[in-house]
């Protein structure tokens, strides 16, 4: 299954809220998809989940436009919003099961389906819970499993991690990483970047509705170097004092500057090339220095981000 | 059809029962709301049933016979109102439940399945439905002990059900309906207020024509005497009413790939037919019919065309190419399909020719023998062109603001209605240069006004005729632009986009199966 955005519009009267995006990932890839706030990530998605219609442009679904068959992107398209939306009245099973016959599945298929994504997301023992007295970390694994019932191609996720506690992003991390196994294309939006940079194959920056950057992670980290001021972070972790070390390292050439970061550890910032990394190496064993750790520093999603974006809002 | 039939079984008995129904009905039972309704109107049973055992065990004596006899009568009009107005409560929670889940503000999950818009409706429907059945259940042994107390048979208790269940179906879509639209808080407020008011009018009303034994008669008046006219008329208005909101509201729930505008024009245009076709036909076996029921009719239906033009107003848009491709490629096919597409103009040529159809077999019918030497019906063929003035101007004024339903515009719904209503204004001038300038005001300004005015004064038609004409041919040059675009950009496309319906099809069954 490939996804594919071309030249996506969505305008609100003078306001581009996406203003041409294009990109494509495919099954089995986690995308990330990043912006600051107002970027024009949760309309891409809804127009995606075909609960908005784009003003200009399409997406396609192996080919199939959602456009004009958005009653076949929603067979395969699963949506989680960033957050569940009030459902009075209303059990964790009866929810489930009220999706899985929205989406035609009758009889004993439906039961094992519904049965199925309890056991995956783990609501099997609160399945009959009312959904109003969920915990938001709870909920936000309903809301997956919802979308997964109909056991669709694509996941669109939505801020899935928003408001969650640790231990709750933890437990939707995991999930994440077995939905990928189960060879699935997502899409996931997220302010967290950190976790993005642990879960994604690829990313989407995007900021007033335009698309900065997109490819996998190693493309954007190699783009990002080779846009860079010629810096490269190493971190360096030595048995003596921190400060002995870092007196060593400014001495050697290549290295621009160095930082102390406590218990022995120098970040320092040299110059660009795998070669300048091994001659600093060697410079420094060769003044004695009792070197534990060498370990030149990628630029995380996080960095990239806050480097290529202005936070302006379209 | 047999195999249809038989899945339908199979659904049926597997307990795979449309799914909005199935979670509507799970949601009503656990809801506090339906227990404090079904609390309060037990409680309110209770109460009248005690007031009125009371009322009889004190009564025993010379007339305790007769209050008795009157008391089932005043006792089960008790349990009547309890009933609607617990069924009323029950349509508001329904309104604002579909509301909230229609909000602009949240995912609404329930229209990213692949549950056709059609299925939504019908599901809060029989949802209702059944919930009006529990209410009736209570009801029931007080109705039962009404006719214990005497004063009402068993006939009419029945009838009065049927009529309740009748109303509860309207109200129910209506209800729906106001759900599915997109409206702001304030404008769903002010609908569920109003048809509050009209569904009390009405339920008051049928209940004051169910008690006279002038409707289906109830009452101790016999079957055959009922006024056939009126059952007939009160019948069709009320299916009118029951499918125009569930039409509508499957309109609301369309997405805009879909040819949205289709079902509803379709649904509307059959029964204009059907109406078309009983006045024709009443008016041969009569010899003529009166204006004033013909007149009575039309009026109202012509303000239902107005909200329907103005829905299709706001919901117009260019019909997706998926639906261009089921445009027929002859030329006549292409006008004869024009008006049951989606768009502003398309709307406009289908209202217009559904209002100048039904208005012609009134004219007809009004006069069958001399149609065309008699002056007796020119009164109806000016209300008839000004009503098609009203509604071209409507459109006119309506297509400045914005349009699209779905972010909300009330604008042009307000605009068209407050032209409508005021617009009377036009024809009352016309009248009042007629009369010397003398102003002459109608409690009604509306175009009903216009036929009232005709009341004594059949010479009228003249001068009305005189402004009703050039305006009509104004309204229609300037709407004709916008139509003609329309229709020009109203083509098939030469080339296929995307993939062909049969591949979806096929895609579709890979995916199910």
């Amino acid at each position: 299954m490939r996804v594919e955005i071309v030249n996506l519009k969505r305008y609100f009267g003078r306001v581009k809220a996406v203003d041409d995006i294009s990109f494509s990932f495919d099954t089995g890839h986690v995308f990330g998809f990043v912006g600051p706030n107002g970027s024009g990530k949760t309309t891409t998605m809804r127009i995606l989940a075909t609960l908005d219609e784009p003003t200009e442009g399409d997406a396609f679904l192996d080919g199939v436009s959602i456009r004009e068959y958005p009653e076949l992107a929603r067979r395969r398209l699963g949506f989680v919003p960033d957050s569940l939306p009030d459902h009075a009245d209303i059990t964790v099973h009866e929810y489930l099961d009220f999706y899985a016959r929205a989406y035609g599945l009758k009889g004993m298929v439906r039961r094992r389906a519904v049965e199925g994504v309890e056991e995956f997301t783990n609501v099997t023992g609160i399945r009959w819970k009312l959904i109003k007295d969920l915990s938001k970390g709870m909920k936000q694994r309903v809301s997956v499993g919802r979308a997964l019932v109909h056991d669709p191609d694509v996941l669109i996720m939505d801020e899935p991690a928003a408001g969650l506690d640790p231990r709750a992003r933890i437990e939707l991390r995991e999930l994440l990483g077995a939905l990928g196994e189960r060879n699935k294309a997502i899409l996931i939006s997220s302010h967290i970047l950190t976790e993005l940079t642990e879960i994604c194959n690829g990313a989407v920056i995007i900021e007033q509705g335009h698309v900065l950057r997109t490819g996998t992670v190693d493309e954007l980290m190699n783009s990002h170097e080779a846009e860079g001021e010629g810096a490269t972070r190493v971190r360096v972790r030595s048995l003596g004092p921190g400060d002995e070390l870092r007196r060593a390292l400014l001495e050697i050439p290549g290295v621009l500057e160095a930082r102390p970061m406590g218990n022995g550890v120098v970040e320092m910032e040299t110059e660009r090339g795998e070669e300048v990394s091994v001659a600093i190496l060697q410079a420094l064993v060769a003044k004695g220095c009792p070197v534990v750790e060498f370990l030149p520093l990628r630029p995380d999603l996080e960095e990239i981000f806050m480097q290529i974006t202005k936070g302006e809002v379209s | 059809m047999k195999k249809k039939l038989l899945s339908w079984w199979a659904d049926i008995r597997a307990g795979d029962l449309n799914p909005v129904m199935v979670r509507e009905l799970r949601q009503y039972t656990r809801s506090r709301f339906t227990s404090y309704i079904l609390v309060l109107m037990l409680a309110g049973l209770l109460l009248i049933s005690a007031g009125f055992f009371s009322t009889s065990r004190g009564s025993v004596g010379v007339s305790g016979v007769e209050l008795s006899a009157g008391s089932g009568a005043a006792m089960y009009g008790f349990v009547a109102v309890a009933l609607a107005l617990a069924s009323m409560l029950l349509a508001l929670y329904t309104t604002l439940r579909l509301g909230n889940e229609h909000r602009k503000d949240k995912p609404d999950l329930l229209f990213s399945t692949s549950l056709a818009p059609g299925t939504i409706v019908r599901g809060k429907l029989f949802a209702g439905l059944a919930m009006f059945g529990l209410l009736l259940s209570l009801a029931l042994p007080f109705m039962t002990m009404t006719y214990l107390l005497r004063g009402i048979d068993v006939r009419s208790i029945l009838w009065g059900l049927l009529w309740l269940l009748v109303l509860n179906v309207l109200l129910l879509s209506g209800a729906i309906l106001l759900g599915c639209m997109p409206l702001g808080p304030l404008f769903r407020r002010g609908g569920i207020g109003l048809s509050a008011m009209l569904f009390w009018f009405l339920f008051m009303r049928a209940g004051s024509l169910v008690g006279t034994g002038y409707l289906l008669g109830v009452g101790g008046i016999s079957m055959l005497a009922f006024d056939k006219t009126v059952t007939v008329i009160v019948l069709s208005v009320l299916v009118t009413a029951f499918l125009l909101p569930y039409a509508m509201s499957v309109l609301s729930l369309s997405p805009r790939w879909s040819n949205r505008a289709r079902p509803f024009r379709l649904t509307l245009t059959a029964l204009s037919a059907l109406w078309a076709g009983l006045i024709v036909i009443g008016g041969f076996v009569h010899g003529s019919i009166p204006m004033g029921p013909l007149m009575a009719c039309l009026v109202p239906a012509t303000l239902i065309f107005l909200g329907m033009l103005q829905i299709g107003e706001c919901v117009a848009n260019r019909p997706s190419t998926r639906v261009l491709k089921t445009v027929p490629r002859s030329w006549l096919g292409r006008v004869l399909c024009f008006p049951f597409y989606a768009g502003g103009a398309n709307s406009l040529v289908w209202c217009v020719s559904l209002l100048a159809g039904l208005y012609g077999a009134a004219y007809y019918a009004m006069e069958p023998a001399s149609r065309w030497s008699s002056r007796g019906a020119a009164p109806g063929l000016v209300v008839a062109v000004y009503a098609i003035c009203y509604i071209l101007t409507a459109s006119l004024l309506s297509g400045r603001f914005p349009k699209s339903i779905r972010e909300g515009a009330g604008a042009p719904w307000l605009v068209s209605l407050y032209f409508f209503a005021a617009s009377g204004m036009i024809p009352l001038f016309v009248e009042t240069l007629y009369e010397n300038h003398k102003i002459k005001w109608h409690p009604k300004i509306e175009l009903g006004s216009v036929f009232a005015m005709f009341h004594g004064q059949p010479d009228l038609w003249r001068p009305h005729l005189g402004v009703a004409v050039p305006w009509l041919v104004l309204v229609l040059g300037l709407n004709l632009p916008r139509v003609l675009a329309a229709f020009a950009l109203f083509r098939r496309p030469e080339e296929p986009a995307g993939v062909s319906e049969t591949e979806v099809k096929e895609g579709a069954e890979a995916v199910q199966s």
